[in-house]
């Protein structure tokens, strides 16, 4: 894996409406509080010397494989394996993972086998990574895990 | 754009039963409400994904086959109590990995009980009742004579003794022999 320059997306637009893009790089030792900072200074920059206005800014930590490495079997990424975690405040996190191993799951053919160890880890990482849902709510325990065809 | 509805909280639920083998498709289907492109605002994006999830986790975790395996319990607590039938684990489902439970639930229920259960138990004290004190015979309780039979031999010797004591003034050797015998059906 090769991590690459993270930088800020800003999407732009103008008063007819059409959007821009602009993509400003950042020190890769930075800290997110540090980056948010930097953010914010650069949204009051903008807003002092162009008429357009920032609609969404992103965050982006690109990384890629180099050389992709091989599918390690022909399951389409459509079957994918859904991990529905309960989180704090009583909300819900979806993992959907692309491409499930046909081999993790139950006899059933719908549930995801809990107790194969590698799936046990896998969720075990999710809750203990401090992962959260889109919301920020973290990840507390799995509810169900089972099989979605998402095309 | 969808804006999710603001009596949610308050709103009934509907039991929509699926078939298990389309599951995956109903359930990913719903995966486009898990963006926020789906939702008119933040907010709405918010509450929609999680009860979109809440959905998705429902239609494993409670779906309908568990409502009725939880009815399917409830019958075979009440017919072994009621009738005494004896249900057991005979193997697992290679499909389900669920247990396998004979004998399966009947469509209309025995006619007949057996012990333990609460029907036969019943049937049983009647018939002891029944046999004791009237002497009635059954296959299980075949007591005779009976109490009431027993008491009016009693009553039929008491009055022999006082006919005795009123024509002889004392009682003679067969009938103190006699009076024992009430004594001792009395005891």
């Amino acid at each position: 894996m090769i991590t690459k320059q993270p930088f800020i997306l800003f999407v732009v637009e103008d008063a007819s409406g059409s959007r821009d893009q602009m993509h400003i790089f950042v020190d890769r030792t930075a800290s997110i509080a540090d980056i948010e900072a930097a953010a914010a200074d650069f949204r009051s920059g903008f807003a002092a010397v162009s008429d357009a206005r920032i609609v969404k800014q992103q965050f982006m930590f690109p990384a890629v494989e180099v050389p992709p490495p091989e599918p390690s079997a022909a399951t389409l990424h459509a079957h994918a394996g859904v991990f529905i975690f309960r989180c704090a405040n009583d909300e819900y996190a979806v993992v959907a993972l692309p491409a499930l191993n046909p081999a993790r799951l139950m006899p059933d053919g719908l549930h995801i086998d809990q107790a194969d160890p590698d799936i046990a880890a896998f969720v075990a990482a999710c809750v203990a990574q401090g992962w959260s849902n889109p919301f920020g709510m973290d990840m507390l325990e799995l509810a169900t895990a089972y099989l979605q065809h998402r095309p | 754009m969808n804006t999710f509805p603001s009596d949610y909280d308050s709103a009934p639920c509907v039991l929509a039963p699926i078939n298990v083998r389309i599951v995956p498709y109903v359930a990913g289907a719903l995966a486009k409400y898990e963006k926020p492109a789906a939702w008119a605002t933040f907010d709405d994006y918010r509450a929609g994904y999680n009860a979109i999830a809440e959905v998705q986790a429902c239609m494993t975790a409670l779906c309908a086959r568990d409502l009725v395996q939880a009815q399917e319990r409830l019958y075979r607590l009440l017919d072994t109590a009621l009738l005494g039938t004896a249900y057991s684990v005979t193997g697992t489902d290679p499909d389900t990995l669920e247990p396998i439970i004979s004998p399966p639930i009947p469509d209309v229920p025995a006619t007949t009980a057996v012990l333990p259960g609460l029907v036969q138990r019943v049937a049983r004290l009647e018939a002891l009742l029944d046999n004791a004190y009237n002497g009635t015979l059954y296959l299980e309780y075949d007591q005779t004579p009976s109490l009431r039979q027993e008491l009016e031999n009693i009553r039929t010797q008491l009055a022999q003794l006082n006919t005795e004591l009123d024509t002889k003034g004392e009682l003679d050797d067969d009938m103190l022999i006699e009076l024992g015998k009430v004594v001792l059906a009395l005891a």
